[in-house]
């Protein structure tokens, strides 16, 4: 055997032997939960109100500019490929998940996992529409629960400090999320989920310089399709390293060399991250929520009065995060909690009517912006928030919002995810959404995933 | 402030003229253009290119061209991932030594793609490949050694920003369409380190032509992207350099400074070796000793003195397939000595079990020293008649014109039999091209049963 002498005591070298087999047990493990179909009841609810949140974001996204420009080039001529969600047009598997989960983050209106700020759902989602067409509702809803799983355990081993130097978490972690939920749905073997891990794990996707254009929703996107595209080329025994995240050179040595790949592991099949997902009242940097819910609810009590000067009182984050005064349109202003209050304060709601560029711009908006000033506070918790409205008759009106809808402290109910959701997706599916509501709550009981979309589908000339 | 870099290196792609580049860059730009073509073709049949054409043969939309070396058709992106992977598959491409980035695979390809969509000519297919190359080259200077010391592939994190140029050029986008474009590129930095010795590493490239190809598509389709994706606080060029606390001006300005006068390009060299570039000297060095002492003659003991980089990527002492000895500076060394060899024969599954090769790889030994230069080695041998001699060499071999044309030639005549000349004449002399297709149709493949 030829050995490496080592003379420098610090240096790492092929014959030490490393922790190699994380990755694999990993692996193993949530293919064994999803043959034995356990994953529990307690955290199936969970996914369920996931599946049922994102699959309304995707298709109420899914006449966006954004979602237009993708199917441009995406699209498949003819009869191949499978219909897209909500859209006249097809797609192959590839093409399904690059757009359904970009359409699912577009509107920034999905789901946040508050430890690592993933957004699972979208990268999930795709990988189940491009694979699992012809697979029974029972398994898509347990390979898309273990890939918003499998993501949330790497992006808790990975966290603080990998969103802290720029990275899009949803990104990095999506795809593996991605490429279990594709795996699983194409009935790979151990060695093949291995594999199909294997491979995504060297497809990394998501700067946070995107932010504030498309390639934001579409790092969530490209996530999903290099999921899909590791379980097609790991089902031709395309080979892979064997140690991808735990490697001496593997990605949580490229990512976070001080994290602990093992942290993947730990009590997995005990305690479920999924568990801790929470949904988006608001289509806009969940930093700003608690801001949001304090304006809805003071708008009523304006009666109707003009509004001189409005200070909120919130965590610093808000700031950093969201702190954009004057957003030039309705993409930018999803990250200034200045535009979401305003909103608020004027309309009595936000929705995704606030976030539209015309809405955005108009002067009665731009003129409360201005006078709306951002008071960070440390002593303010992230869901928390305080608004003083100062309006033109000398009133002072105040508002305390604890713990924002969608936090952990007060989840969306179902009937507020319903009411979340039909308003998204009726302006698409009409007198349809209703019906595409009440299946999405049912994926167990579909025969195949495309019969329980098939209240999604729009009618239109495959072109 | 490093503002602008973005701009300054589309302003670049864009303005830089076929006709206005002096003769030693077109020359550059051509052999790497050749030399890519010539292996992505060769390396059709690599079972790296059978797997992935099985996964992705069904998946596109719009118009099919040819792939490279194949029966196949699939569109204009699918084919860049394939070429990109088949061009990479048996390391034996191209290296720019002070980055150690193998341009040619992930640019090369999305040139080609770009020219097809475009139905450009050859001179602008060149000259993609020429700006594509020099962004990721200097790219890559701006990253090095950090990120690979980060477990990063340099040409899996630069080649994908360079594809995106090259494509971008050769399918005529705007200024601000290819700025759009980076920005989709940029965030797709990938390619880990432990991938080497799997097909997972090919893929790198494959996966950087294609996204390449993919973001000057959505770009001219009308996606927006940031403006400015690779100098931005949470930008590539952040992200890749943890180690830099905040603007990033002395290390960022080998990105612009004296782009279109001084050319990273022209460094790129041709590997006449299928293996890992830090690994090259041993070969030669091998093989010099092989000269000397006369064929069949063995050693007892070989000590070899190289930067630890060497140890790092190439310290495989006992590989098992073919992939694997490709970063075995071992196994290496043992193919100079016993085959004079270095060819992608000598880098199979066949010869990494080779009892004759493995007899000599068990008999060496890799000493770290950081003192040494990247492609410098120190030997000591012990010949098996006792003899000990120290030998060394500094820098890889470089091959001159005819021995690339030499190599493409060994390489696509077993693919394309007859064929071949025509081949290899056409990828070298690609400015002559009027319609690109021309490189595509002389490269079908013999269709013969394997």
């Amino acid at each position: 055997m030829s050995r490496i002498m080592v003379t420098d005591s610090t240096m790492r070298d092929k014959d030490r032997v490393p922790r190699t087999d994380i990755t694999r047990r990993f692996t193993d493990a949530l293919l064994d939960l999803h043959h034995r179909r356990a994953v529990p009841e307690g955290v199936l609810r969970e996914s369920r109100r996931t599946w049922v949140n994102v699959v309304h974001t995707a298709i109420g996204a899914s006449r966006h500019p954004i979602v237009d420009a993708m199917v441009a080039v995406h699209a498949t001529t003819g009869t191949g490929g499978r219909p897209l969600l909500s859209r006249p047009e097809r797609s192959d598997p590839y093409g399904l998940a690059l757009i359904t989960a970009t359409a699912a983050h577009i509107e920034d209106f999905d789901d946040t996992h508050l430890a690592t700020v993933i957004h699972p759902g979208a990268a999930c989602l795709g990988a189940a529409l491009a694979l699992g067409g012809d697979r029974e509702g029972a398994e898509v809803l347990h390979a898309f629960a273990l890939g918003v799983e499998a993501q949330l355990r790497v992006g808790v081993a990975l966290t603080p400090s990998h969103y802290d130097e720029g990275w899009h978490i949803t990104g990095t972690c999506g795809v593996i999320g991605a490429a279990v939920t594709a795996g699983l749905l194409l009935g790979l073997d151990r060695e093949g989920l291995a594999r199909c891990v294997g491979l995504a794990a060297s497809q990394t996707v998501g700067h946070r310089e995107g932010f504030g254009s498309a390639v934001k929703p579409f790092n969530a996107g490209k996530a999903s399709a290099n999921g899909v595209l590791s379980a097609l080329l790991a089902a031709q025994e395309f080979t892979a390293p064997g140690s991808p995240l735990e490697g001496r050179q593997g990605l949580f040595s490229a990512l976070s060399p001080a994290a602990d790949p093992d942290d993947v592991l730990r009590d997995l099949g005990e305690r479920w991250e999924s568990s801790n997902n929470t949904y988006k009242p608001y289509p806009c940097g969940i930093v700003s929520h608690p801001a949001i819910d304090a304006a809805v609810a003071l708008s009523p009590r304006l009666e109707g009065r003009d509004v001189t000067s409005v200070e909120v009182r919130c965590h610093p984050l808000v700031v950093e995060l969201t702190g954009n005064p004057q957003p030039e349109n309705g993409l930018r202003a999803k990250f200034s909690t200045v535009h979401g209050v305003a909103a608020g304060l004027l309309d009595g709601t936000v929705g995704l009517p606030q976030y539209e560029d015309a809405r955005v711009t108009a002067p009665d908006a731009r003129d409360l912006r201005a006078a709306t000033r951002l008071e960070p506070d440390s002593s303010c918790a992230r869901d928390e928030a305080t608004l003083r409205v100062r309006l033109g008759d000398g009133t002072e009106l105040t508002e305390h919002v604890a713990h924002a809808r969608g936090s952990s402290s007060r989840p969306l109910t179902d009937a507020e995810l319903e009411a979340k959701a039909l308003a998204l997706t009726e302006p698409v599916l009409g007198g349809r959404a209703r019906t595409m509501l009440r299946s999405s709550w049912d994926l167990e009981a579909a025969t195949t995933l495309t019969e329980h979309f098939a209240p999604a589908k729009v009618e239109g000339a495959t072109a | 402030m490093t503002n602008g870099i973005t701009e300054r290196l589309v302003e670049f792609a864009l303005g830089t003229d076929w006709e206005r580049l002096d003769a030693r860059t077109r020359e550059a730009a051509s052999t790497t253009t050749g030399n890519v073509l010539a292996l992505a073709t060769a390396g059709a049949i690599h079972p790296a290119v059978e797997r992935a054409m099985a996964a992705v043969g069904d998946l596109g939309a719009g118009d099919r061209v040819p792939v490279l070396g194949r029966a196949e058709h699939t569109t204009p992106m699918w084919a860049a991932l394939l070429h990109g992977i088949a061009a990479h598959a048996e390391d034996f491409d191209d290296t720019h030594p002070p980055t150690v980035v193998h341009p040619g695979a992930p640019i090369v390809p999305a040139a080609l793609a770009g020219a097809q969509i475009a139905g450009a000519d050859g001179r602008e297919l060149l000259t993609a490949v020429a700006v594509g190359t020099e962004v990721a080259l200097r790219l890559g200077l701006a990253l090095t050694p950090h990120a690979m010391d980060r477990s990063w592939h340099m040409t899996g994190v630069v080649g994908g920003v360079g594809a995106t140029v090259a494509a971008g050029r050769a399918m005529g986008l705007g200024p601000r369409e290819l700025g759009h474009a980076l920005g989709f590129a940029a965030t797709q930095t990938a390619g880990l380190l432990e991938t080497l010795g799997t097909m997972a590493k090919p893929l790198h490239p494959g996966k950087a032509a294609s996204l390449g190809v993919e973001a000057a598509l959505l770009a001219r389709a009308g996606l927006d992207g940031p403006a400015a994706p690779i100098e931005g606080r949470r930008g590539l060029l952040a992200l890749l350099r943890p180690d830099l606390a905040g603007p990033q001006e002395s290390d960022a300005s080998v990105l612009t400074e004296g782009l279109g006068s001084v050319w990273e390009l022209e460094s790129n060299e041709v590997k006449p070796y299928a293996c890992g570039v830090v690994s090259h000297p041993i070969i030669d060095l091998a093989r010099e000793l092989r000269a000397e002492l006369g064929a069949g003659r063995g050693v007892a003991e070989v000590r070899l003195e190289v930067h630890p980089l060497v140890p790092s990527v190439m310290g495989r002492h006992a590989p098992g397939t073919g992939l694997e000895s490709k970063f075995s500076a071992a196994h290496c060394f043992a193919v100079g000595l016993v085959r004079d060899g270095g060819g992608p024969e000598d880098f199979s599954d066949t010869a990494a079990t080779d009892p004759a090769l493995s007899a000599v790889r068990d008999r060496c030994v890799l000493v770290p020293d950081p003192t040494l230069g990247r492609y410098s080695v120190r030997a000591r041998i012990v010949t098996d008649q006792g003899t000990v001699l120290e030998r060394s060499v500094d820098g890889a071999r470089r091959l001159d014109t005819e021995q690339v044309r030499d190599k493409a030639r060994g390489l696509t005549a077993p693919v394309l039999g007859p064929l071949h000349e025509e081949f290899v004449d056409t990828v070298f002399t690609v400015e002559k091209l009027e319609d690109v297709s021309r490189v595509t149709e002389t490269g079908r493949a013999v269709l013969a049963p394997r």
